[in-house]
């Protein structure tokens, strides 16, 4: 008891000696705190601002729409069930085509980085495939798939996988070299390489690659069902925009937009998850 | 008695840019006692940090051969224990799990190896540190960590390469007493390669010094001094003599080495 009021008074007199300049200075709790409440109300502002430029300003519903009117439509769709059905469907395709492009992506790339030989073989390709404009690809797949998921999958596919595959390929190539030396050093098969260095070093890159898969994961799911769909958000959008009906329209964007930011915030937290010294780092400075 | 390590006519070549063999290492012959720390010391270029990698298996050497307790090794192995210049811990392993790291790769279970990680660590006075993350820690913090990981293997003969060369010099004297108690509580036979020449006169029984281009063994040289040593030996005048007489063996060296 004693020397618990023996420690306050010596923190009191910690405390009394810290100059007032920086006693003042917010702490970087506070800062982040600041920044969290800034961007709320940025977000907060821009929702109002698109409520007033669609009621007062742009009042044409072909041209623009606000978000009251938007939120009721996507209220409506929701009681009906309809809105459901759109969004199970395109959330389908990208889950399947995203997983696919992820396992695929990942495995040719650490093939590559880890193999002399498969990378000659294979490098040519990636180049190729990554420079072109692979939406252009879709009017053949809805020939040999189908206007149904499989085409849209294959887009989904065939977009996201290339930065999947090539940050997979870098981030086993930028392993440090010391610590390839202290695997050497320590005996360590193959294998062990593999799992105790490689694949550490390479799972930050993994992560940005997935981040970079995702958007145009999504991209392709609304590119797929522009083209030629019976359901999905994308079917959605476009039938809207064939009857002008602009509400419907910014509804389905709206609903990619926050599918983005949700599966972005996921794998955000899966870095967390799977990498606890990252978030050591970040916490550090 | 044959000496715990036996280095003989060892030579390393390197092939310069247009093709042609270098002598870096030429024909070095040593041995090293049981539980002798000797330090090896020269002028940079000189072939040192190669000579111990080569000790060490990291890089084969084309010439001679190396042998512990007379058993010739090629490769790196369990019975020497590598201290690298840079830390070079495992960024995402914490403080315990990289000391481990050795232990682990031989197939040790963690209900075996992390006491007797916590007890290295407590030797290296880390104590407490072992959820940390090497991110967390100081230099010299983090080269106690390494010495811990190459000790945890419990090697026959310790190499170390320069393993304070990139700490200030406070954190590198305090390092170096600290190296001199563990060494008498875990008796190694150590390999110590440093270009700082009050280090090696502090630390070792024996101070080689290479010459440089093809790097040789110019010089052995035995430290009398009795142990433990106290950080103030450093300022004996005893102690200056020795380490001005090994300066004066790699001034020109040095100077040369400057200016190529």
């Amino acid at each position: 008891m004693s020397q618990a009021t023996a420690e306050d008074v010596s923190a009191r007199q910690a405390a009394s000696v810290i100059p007032a300049a920086l006693r003042d200075a917010p702490t970087p709790a506070q800062l982040a705190w600041v920044s969290r409440r800034r961007a709320f109300m940025s977000v907060i502002g821009g929702l109002i601002l698109w409520e007033i430029v669609g009621r007062y300003i742009v009042t044409n519903p072909i041209l623009f729409s606000p978000l009251s009117k938007v939120l009721e439509i996507g209220w409506k769709m929701t009681l009906s069930g309809e809105l459901a059905r759109h969004f199970g469907v395109s959330a389908l395709e990208f889950a399947l085509g995203f997983l696919l492009s992820a396992v695929v992506g990942i495995a040719l790339g650490f093939a590559m980085a880890t193999s002399r030989r498969t990378q000659d073989i294979l490098d040519p390709w990636v180049s190729f495939f990554y420079s072109s404009p692979l939406v252009a690809l879709m009017p053949f797949f809805l020939l040999i798939f189908g206007v149904g998921l499989a085409s849209k999958v294959a887009i989904v596919f065939v977009i996201a996988v290339f930065p999947i595959l090539l940050n997979a390929f870098v981030g086993i190539r930028s392993a440090d070299p010391h610590l390839l030396e202290v695997a050497k050093a320590f005996n360590c098969t193959r294998q062990q390489v593999f799992v105790k260095i490689l694949l550490p070093a390479a799972l930050p890159f993994v992560i940005v690659g997935l981040r970079l898969g995702i958007g145009r994961a999504l991209t392709g799911v609304v590119v797929g069902e522009l083209f030629a769909s019976r359901a999905g958000v994308g079917y959605l959008i476009t039938a809207a925009g064939q009857s002008f009906d602009t509400a419907t329209v910014f509804l389905g964007v709206l609903i990619f937009s926050i599918m983005g930011v949700v599966l972005m915030e996921m794998l955000k937290w899966l870095e967390n998850y799977l990498a606890p010294w990252r978030k050591n780092v970040t916490e550090m400075r | 008695m044959v000496a715990k390590l036996q280095v003989q006519n060892l030579s390393k070549y390197f092939l310069t840019r247009d093709g042609e063999p270098r002598k870096v290492l030429d024909k070095i012959s040593l041995d090293i006692e049981e539980n002798e720390f000797v330090c090896i010391v020269g002028a940079s270029g000189c072939g040192k940090t190669t000579f111990i990698r080569s000790i060490g298996g990291l890089i084969p050497a084309e010439e001679g051969d190396v042998r512990i307790d007379g058993k010739r090794v090629e490769g790196p192995g369990g019975d020497r224990g590598f201290v690298f210049q840079h830390d070079s811990l495992l960024p995402w392993r914490t403080v315990l799990d990289n000391v481990i790291f050795g232990l682990e790769v031989r197939g040790m279970r963690p209900s075996q190896s992390h006491p007797l990680g916590m007890s290295l660590l407590k030797l290296v006075g880390l104590s407490s540190f072992e959820n940390h993350y090497p991110s967390e820690l100081s230099g010299g913090m983090r080269q106690r960590v390494n010495l811990a990981r190459a000790l945890a293997i419990d090697p026959d003969v310790l190499l170390m390469d320069e393993p304070f060369a990139a700490l200030d010099a406070q954190t590198r004297e305090i390092m170096q007493r600290e190296l001199l108690k563990i060494w008498a509580e875990k008796r190694k036979t150590v390999l110590f390669i440093t270009h700082q020449i009050d280090e090696a006169v502090y630390l070792a029984d024996r101070v080689l010094v290479f010459s440089s281009r093809p790097g040789r063994v110019a010089a052995d040289i035995r430290i009398p001094f009795a142990r433990p040593r106290e950080l103030s030996l450093k300022r004996t005048p005893e102690f200056l003599k020795i380490v001005d007489d090994i300066w004066s063996l790699i001034e020109q060296e040095v100077v040369a080495s400057m200016a190529a």
